[in-house]
């Protein structure tokens, strides 16, 4: 079993506690962990950028092992975004070094006098004073903890100048540009004075089983590397097919989800960016290497290296701001990890403020006199610049959309873009319907990954459909524009997902091709930790609900209900005017309706009940003294 | 009559190209239209269609004009002249 390493800023204390037995059967790792550790530490009256707040680091129990796409870890806390459950994931290195430095788990609290950073090497632990690097970019902080070490392979979680300065939507950058990205968790970590953790371990993991994990895992890696659904992925990365097929098919978020078409969006697809590719980089225990480093081969950016833009950032800053040069989305991109924001928000925020622009709700003299139209990449980098270092106006958009629209007025919440307060990620239920609804439940607000369902995109997954759903929910349940059957598949990825979040693998392995799933998952947790109910994919069902529902009871305590599980109106009302989707808006009460059933929340309300059938009966307790149930 | 084939990932790289313009008669559908591409391009047809039911393979993906020929009707979906159809491998990404 392994440690938690508690940290206490305000203190300039540490102290290291073994991992309790029943915290690991019952939460499994990671992503549970985080979720009964914030319940228990964090309540309603915690602000997310004072002291009281915590910030969880989380590793699961196959962090750190040769099972593949096995790198990541995740960071919870209250988010200052959303004011409620946060949480972000992150590839690279850090997760199987933070393990080997011998801790499952780091929680931080307090808040520290000056700025500090924090070293982890192997039993040492160490607050250093960060007054040199206070003021750096994310790159130049890796830079210099490495250099002060003599060590290159340092792992280093950095913020930078928008984490500082308490940027609601401010992101964690591991390696130069792996991201914590969303939900504002860099703002805790500049909230707390603490402007990177460091860490270096020496020990190995040790699973229970060794001999059948490593047949299993060596079967996975079999499996990764013959999928040949992962080949648009090994070869072009995360974006350029997602791109081609999604303005094909009418599904690319474009001029603040106006309309999903953005035709000149081929200029991000395959065959545009491939002379671009320099090499590609693959997280701890990756065989798929999805990550793909470009070189600008001419001109005045010419010899330039820059890690290509995600999907999610390429829409972000491309069709959603109707930017159609690709250069122009590279350096935002890299601005953005520079500056250590979320892409995501970042993007979205500046195409509500271009929508106003074209609205005539604000003008350029409220722009700090930039030229706010479609398209004008210009205006992106400088407003980044500006959101980043609170100026001018960058310390409205620095607020999130939500915060931002409320101050502004002048009605541009209409064009506000967003789901409990955090930027619609860049995707659109008109155009993939089972969209709609994991973006109006998703704890964390407007988010495709805690339970996008990949079978209804297209026909490609009709036998994946039919095997896990049942033949007779075909061929509704893989029709994008079809609200039937889309909250059972919805509910059935939300659960598998906390499991794959909280041992912790890549949404690679198991999403989008579906590789893994929960059977793989149990024989994991099962052989790793030797916990021998792990093995029973019941059991592990029942774990993924109970997470499930421990998050849901975070946000219940912080007064959230039914009424948040909602989409902005122009996704519910304004059908998209062109292309194939033509027409389409999302009737979500239908598939929320389906949705609570399966998950026993009448009208989408907890009940004692419930939270008592998954475990959770002082989770009921608590909100029932809060008269929350 | 003529209509556009285009291809996406390795697909390319199958048929040693990206674009294949195809002249088609009154009445063509999808499935004859695969028929004829498979003169020119038979490995990429053999990739995609299964060779013993001649159906298109589950995972990909063909669209006309941007809709799924499942959301019309399958293989048997008509053509008209300067449709475009784009065929995919399986697509992930995000």
């Amino acid at each position: 079993m392994g440690q938690i390493l508690r940290v206490d800023l305000s203190k300039g204390k540490h102290h290291i506690t073994p991992l309790p037995h029943d915290l690991a059967r019952n939460f499994l790792g990671g992503l549970g962990f985080a979720a009964r550790i914030l319940f228990n530490e964090v309540g309603p009256k915690t602000d997310p950028l004072g002291p009281e707040n915590r910030l969880i680091v989380a590793t699961g129990p196959v962090t750190g092992t040769v099972w593949p796409t096995s790198g990541r870890f995740m960071v919870a806390a209250k988010s200052p975004l959303t004011d409620v459950w946060g949480e972000a994931h992150c590839g690279g290195f850090f997760g199987p070094v933070l393990k080997y430095a011998g801790y499952d788990l780091l929680i931080i609290q307090g808040r520290s006098k000056k700025p500090v950073y924090l070293q982890i090497d192997d039993g040492s632990v160490e607050i250093r004073s960060a007054k040199d690097l206070w003021g750096r970019n994310t790159a130049e902080t890796i830079n210099m903890i490495r250099e002060a070490q003599n060590d290159p392979q340092i792992e280093v979680l950095s913020i930078g100048q928008a984490g500082e300065n308490l940027v609601r939507f401010a992101c964690i950058v591991n390696n130069y540009y792996d991201a914590v990205g969303r939900t504002g968790l860099g703002a805790v970590m500049g909230a707390k004075n603490l402007k990177a953790i460091a860490a270096s371990g020496t020990h190995g993991v040790k699973v229970s089983n060794e001999e059948e994990f490593l047949s299993a895992a060596a079967e996975g890696y079999d499996r990764v590397l013959k999928e040949e659904r992962l080949d648009g992925l090994k070869y072009y990365g995360t974006s350029p097919p997602l791109i081609d097929m999604k303005r094909l098919v009418g599904d690319l978020p474009t001029k603040n989800h106006q309309t999903l078409v953005f035709k000149e969006a081929e200029k991000f697809g395959c065959k545009a960016v491939e002379k671009y590719f320099l090499k590609s980089r693959a997280c701890f225990a990756c065989p798929i290497r999805c990550k793909k480093i470009h070189k600008i081969p001419s001109g005045k950016q010419g010899g330039l290296i820059m890690k290509a833009p995600e999907y999610e950032s390429t829409c972000a800053f491309g069709s959603n701001c109707a930017v159609d040069d690709y250069l122009a989305i590279l350096g935002a991109n890299t601005l953005c990890d520079l500056f250590g924001m979320d892409t995501m928000s970042a993007g979205t925020v500046i195409a509500w403020l271009m929508e106003c622009y074209e609205k005539g709700i604000v003008m350029k003299k409220d722009c700090d006199g930039l030229e706010m139209g479609w398209g004008e990449s210009e205006a992106i980098v400088a407003l980044i610049k500006k959101i980043a270092n609170r100026d001018g106006v960058g310390n409205l958009l620095a607020e999130g959309v939500y915060r931002a629209a409320q101050k502004l007025g002048r009605g541009s919440m209409k064009y506000a873009m967003h789901v409990k307060k955090m930027e619609m990620d860049l995707n659109d239920g008109r155009g993939h319907r089972s969209m709609g609804l994991t973006q109006a439940t998703s704890p964390r607000g407007s988010c495709h990954m805690r339970s996008i369902v990949v079978v209804d995109q297209g026909f490609a997954f009709q036998k994946v459909a039919a095997e896990r759903y049942g033949k007779d929910k075909l061929p509704e349940i893989c029709d994008v524009y079809d609200e039937k059957y889309k909250a059972l598949a919805v509910k059935d990825c939300e659960d598998v997902y906390a499991i794959r979040d909280s041992l912790i693998m890549c949404w690679y392995s198991c999403g989008w091709p579906p590789v893994f799933w929960m059977k793989d998952f149990a024989i994991a947790a099962a052989t790793a930790t030797g916990i021998r109910e792990f093995g029973d994919v019941k059991e592990m069902y029942r774990i993924a609900e109970r997470i499930c529902n421990l998050r849901r009871a975070f946000n219940v305590r912080e007064g959230l209900g039914p009424k948040d599980d909602a989409l902005p109106d122009r996704i519910l009302k304004e059908p998209i005017p062109d292309g194939p989707s033509k027409g389409q808006v999302v009737n979500l009460k239908v598939m929320l309706r389906d949705y609570y059933k399966l998950r026993k929340w009448p009208n989408g309300n907890l009940t004692r009940k419930t939270l008592t059938g998954v475990g959770l009966a002082d989770v009921a307790d608590e909100l029932q003294r809060l008269g929350r149930i | 009559m003529e209509i556009v084939v285009k291809l996406y990932g390795y697909l390319c790289k199958r048929a040693g190209t990206d674009s294949i313009k195809v002249t088609i008669s009154e009445n063509e559908t999808v499935d004859t239209l695969l028929m004829k591409l498979s003169r020119r391009h038979s490995q990429l047809v053999e990739e995609i269609l299964d060779p013993t039911t001649g159906e298109l393979q589950t995972q990909y993906n063909i669209l006309l004009n941007g809709r799924h020929i499942q959301q019309i009707r399958g293989i048997h979906t008509k053509l008209k002249d300067r449709d475009e159809i784009a065929i995919f491998p399986p697509v992930a990404g995000g």
